[in-house]
């Protein structure tokens, strides 16, 4: 009686081994192509966490202007209504507290889309309703 | 480049330097138009020019977020051109549009080590300016 064990490369051939092996071959270089790039993919990632809440308010105001919640670009200040620019600004100072710094409530505006946040808060000094507290900081005068 | 002496003269700070050191200062000083949000000097940043305030509205802050507001023609920004270590311990920054007139420092450094008499004067009318930003920046 015939033996029919095989051996060596006769053996791979009759049981698909040159196919099984390229069959893994890509598998694993395809799993190491994927790992390489995300590997080079999270700085950004890393950066978006970092700037978590900077992002979230960006989809705020972009979220406000969308409903037109401040006049279009193109309207003068003059047409802004103070009292309501004190209600906005208001809203920030309550996060800050009071006394409040004024460069901390001008980058709080700015992060939260209000309308020409330089301005307004001229508007609010000019106005009286901002005043210095003498040490450097500012409160509501009412 | 260069102002009216005349404008210079109606300034508190230059009023009685007499007409040559003004001559001087007109001469070296432009008149530069600032619009809203923007800022003249940099906290940290190397204190390369001194502003006066013709016309608008700006906020100086510090580091540690007190902040002052300057309205009147006459005010000063950039002190820091004029000691050492030359750097400018605030941000000035535009509230609106406006006018101001810009030296810079060196030209500002040679006027006043030109004539004793001149610096004795600036530095005497600067002196109260200096205190209060200063008092304002060492708070904590």
């Amino acid at each position: 009686m015939q033996s029919l064990a095989l051996y060596g490369l006769e053996a791979i051939k009759a049981n698909n081994g040159w196919a099984i092996s390229a069959l893994g071959i890509s598998i694993v270089f395809t799993g190491l192509t994927l790992l390489s790039l995300s590997i080079s993919q999270i700085h950004k990632i890393l950066d978006f966490w970092e700037n978590r809440d900077g992002f979230f308010d960006r989809i705020k105001a972009a979220r406000k202007n969308g409903k037109k919640t401040f006049p279009p670009p193109s309207a003068e200040f003059k047409s802004l209504d103070t009292t309501r620019t004190a209600v906005e600004y208001k809203l920030l100072t309550n996060r800050i507290g009071v006394p409040f710094s004024l460069p901390r409530l001008l980058k709080m505006a700015k992060k939260s889309g209000l309308y020409k946040p330089h301005l307004s808060i001229n508007e609010l000094l000019k106005a009286g309703l901002i005043a210095p507290d003498g040490d450097g900081f500012f409160y509501w005068n009412e | 480049m260069s102002v009216d002496i005349k404008l210079l003269e109606s300034l508190e700070l230059f009023g009685d330097l007499g007409s040559e050191p003004l001559a001087r200062f007109a001469d070296c000083m432009n008149r530069v138009k600032v619009t809203e949000g923007e800022k003249l000097t940099q906290m940290g940043n190397f204190a390369g020019a001194f502003f006066v305030i013709l016309k608008g509205n700006f906020m100086v802050y510090f580091q540690n977020d007190r902040a002052l507001t300057l309205h009147e023609q006459g005010e000063v920004m950039g002190w820091s051109t004029l000691m050492t270590p030359f750097q400018y311990v605030g941000t000035a920054l535009a509230l609106s549009e406006g006018d101001v007139l810009r030296l810079e420092g060196s030209d500002f450094l040679d006027i006043i080590r030109q004539d004793a008499g001149v610096g004795d004067k600036i530095m005497k009318k600067l002196n109260q300016t200096i205190s209060k930003r200063t008092a304002l920046l060492r708070m904590p």
